[in-house]
């Protein structure tokens, strides 16, 4: 155990800390605010249920975006999907022995690999070669798609040609989750892809990546269409 | 910036007429609405000219309004920039004016946001898109969010359900709060205080237009059919726009003829004879107090319940009736009830005759009205069903651009005002180009404000079409009993 295991031992922690207090601050913060008029979106629901469920459709299958643009639906979803698979193939470093639903993701993890990269390229592109989207991209939009690919870009490279020794890494995160410390590998190319996946982690709950919490608190897609049945009263305006 | 040239086409079967135009930076900025009166301002509880350290004051009420209002904290931090919106504004796509893409409205709000609010706005303090209130943003606010007209198409295409109106009414709030309003919403807010109604017709002016539309549906059916006004005790509480005691005077005529063929004892109320709530494009002090005069006016004139007459706006603004002003259970409707609900359950039920071949002379279409079809209830079939019945030409306008889907006129939220022309003209063009399309002669739609722009734009826009109201079409095809 050295200096530079303890370091990013610490920032590991650090990392998650922030970004759960962040979020779950964030959560509270979206949860305690009023929503005094009700504004569903046409074609409401008229039950709980229904506006439930048109959430959880707009959370797993992106339904608006259909409505109008087929291909950015399919890079966001590709890439959300990817995304998903890379972190639950990564799950078996903090796991020893590792269980079997995590084994099942191994293979396909790798290619969620690729299309990663890919979508993350597709995203980054079509933000360059329209005027609307260059108009309405700003730093932090730029910032995040470079962060995914550095992201990517090192794990694959890492998996093809530069494998680190995988036992220090892993000794290293089974440690995180067993508080008993250990050195990871110092290739440079894994201390790139952990550097980015802590900073991600950090922005995570300060910038545009809180529409994963915010969505679950949508007055427009979550709420049912029910006044003629339901007396709401405006919290802040009980006169 | 350099600007490549292309085209991208949105709607390909019937619109190669409509593109997706080419960025122009500033394009409107200029068009500006007129500043508000002092007079105005004062009557409506407003500060009367821009506070001093209104920045400040500006800061405050944008933290306000955050806590207020769960939407608005939302839409802040939840915006990608996927840019699924970008091409959805029909101010957009009538001027190309960038600022005029609703993400891009939006972020005239969330820079501000993000520099006061966020840890962002701390670090990177010089940074472009974390903006402080000074003169420059707010003319950028006082232009752009004057050119939203809350109609919340863009929000139908948001992966995230992110509604654009919520901003403009937050920012608008905060401007008027702060003392920046726009002379032709205040005038109107002010108008409704002094005389019930935004056209600012005195009572017996309003008696007397009954009168005179009674006198017409004598002439035409032979038949005494009354517009009641101020009627005790009467079944119906009709709140119309008072643009139908005025200028859409068929609509009106439409209603009597309905109420009389069906039976149903009605009047309208002097103290309020005004759905349209212009508090909605102002601020939610006045939006309330507007809301409060309905529900005073049916416990003053004794009534069942209430009708919402042929309004966009007024309907959004009296769905949220009983948020707004209290509970309705004193009434035998308890909730909001639009005057086509009734009429269309009314014709299921078979109280009507109906001629259809008295419309035969119109190649008809139906426009949602944005507050109609979207804000809120989703009014799709009702007047849809009261078209149909009422009529033989009848056919849907291409379905990107109905229903949910459907465009706005140019003129709502608070944008009708004369000096605002060339962005009605602009904003009404994708809907007019879909009538051209569909090859109508009649646009029928139940909206005040829709008509008011459209019978200049449909012929701007050179569409060979007139508006109309749908009790309209009801009352050409109502046979009556002698």
């Amino acid at each position: 155990m050295n200096l530079y295991g303890i370091i990013l031992s610490i920032l590991a922690y650090l990392a998650v800390i922030i970004c759960l207090t962040g979020f779950i601050a964030r959560l509270i913060v979206y949860a305690k605010t009023p929503a005094p008029l009700r504004i569903p979106l046409t074609p409401a629901p008229k039950t709980y249920f229904g506006a439930w469920l048109r959430l959880l459709s707009a959370a797993l299958f992106f339904y608006p975006l259909l409505r109008k643009s087929k291909l950015l639906w399919l890079y966001g979803y590709v890439f959300h999907i990817s995304f998903f698979l890379v972190i639950m193939r990564h799950l078996r470093y903090f796991f020893y022995p590792v269980p079997d639903f995590i084994m099942t993701f191994q293979v396909i993890g790798v290619y969620a690999g690729y299309t990663l990269g890919i979508s993350v390229l597709l995203l980054f592109a079509r933000r360059m070669f329209s005027d609307r989207y260059i108009y309405i991209s700003l730093a932090e939009d730029y910032f995040a798609l470079i962060l995914l690919l550095m992201i990517a870009g090192t794990g694959l490279l890492m998996h093809y040609y530069y494998r680190p020794f995988i036992v220090d890494i892993k000794s290293y995160s089974l440690g995180l989750t067993r508080f008993s410390w250990s050195a990871p590998s110092t290739d440079l190319l894994f201390i790139i892809h952990l550097l980015s996946v802590m900073l991600l982690v950090i922005y995570f709950p300060f910038g545009k990546l809180l529409h994963s919490g915010a969505l679950w608190f949508s007055p427009t897609l979550g709420k049912p269409d029910d006044i003629s049945i339901r007396q709401y009263n405006n919290p802040w305006d009980n006169k | 910036m350099k600007r490549k040239e292309y085209k991208e086409v949105i709607y390909e079967e019937q619109f190669p007429v409509l593109t997706v135009p080419l960025l122009e930076d500033n394009k409107t900025s200029g068009i500006l609405c007129y500043k508000s009166k002092a007079k105005d301002m004062s009557e409506i509880g407003l500060p009367i000219e821009k506070v001093p350290n209104w920045q400040n004051k500006a800061v405050e009420l944008f933290g306000e309004m955050l806590e207020k209002y769960k939407g608005l904290r939302l839409f802040m931090d939840s915006c990608i920039r996927c840019g699924s919106c970008s091409a959805q504004c029909h101010y957009f796509l009538g001027t190309g004016d960038p600022k005029n893409m609703p993400v891009a409205r939006q972020e005239l709000m969330r820079s501000v946001y993000r520099k006061y609010f966020t840890l962002q706005g701390k670090l990177f303090k010089g940074s472009k898109d974390c903006v402080g209130f000074d003169d420059d943003l707010l003319k950028d606010w006082f232009s752009y969010f004057y050119q939203c007209s809350e109609c919340r198409r863009c929000s139908v295409f948001c992966p995230q359900g992110i509604d654009t109106a919520e901003v403009t009414m937050a920012a608008r709030e905060i401007m008027a709060r702060i003392g920046v309003a726009t002379k032709y919403v205040t005038e109107v807010v002010h108008k409704v205080y002094t005389t019930g109604n935004n056209l600012g017709i005195w009572s017996p002016a309003w008696i007397d237009n009954c009168k005179f539309l009674e006198e017409e549906i004598l002439e035409m059916t032979g038949l005494e059919i009354k517009l009641p006004v101020d009627a005790e005790g009467s079944e119906v509480l009709l709140v119309p726009p008072s643009a139908d005691n005025f200028a859409n005077t068929d609509t009106m005529i439409g209603y009597a003829k309905m109420f009389y063929a069906a039976g149903i004892s009605w009047t309208t109320s002097t103290y309020c004879n005004e759905g349209g709530n212009f508090g909605l494009f102002l601020d939610y002090k006045n939006y309330k107090q507007i809301n409060n005069r309905i529900l005073k006016a049916a416990r003053d004139l004794k009534v069942k319940y209430i009708l919402w007459g042929e309004c966009g706006h007024a309907w959004r603004a009296g769905y949220m009736t009983r948020t707004l002003s209290g509970s309705m259970d004193f009434l035998t409707v308890k909730y909001p009830k639009h005057v086509c609900q009734l009429t269309d359950e009314l014709i299921k039920k078979g109280a009507f005759k109906l001629d259809k071949s008295a419309n035969d002379h119109l190649k008809v279409t139906y426009h949602d009205p944005c507050n109609v079809a979207r804000a809120t209830t989703g009014m799709l079939e009702p007047p849809r069903n009261i078209v149909r019945a009422s009529c033989n030409n009848f056919q849907e306008m291409h379905p990107d651009t109905i229903r949910e889907k459907t465009f706005c006129c140019g003129g709502g939220g608070g944008m009708l005002a004369d000096e605002l022309m060339p962005m009605r003209m602009a904003g009404s063009k994708p809907r007019c180009m879909a009538v051209k399309a569909v090859g109508a002669n009649y646009l029928a739609t139940p909206c005040a404000i829709c008509k008011a722009n459209f019978s200049e734009s449909l012929h701007y826009w050179d569409t060979g079409a007139v508006i109309g109201g749908v009790h309209d079409l009801l009352s050409n095809a109502l046979i009556l009993n002698h």
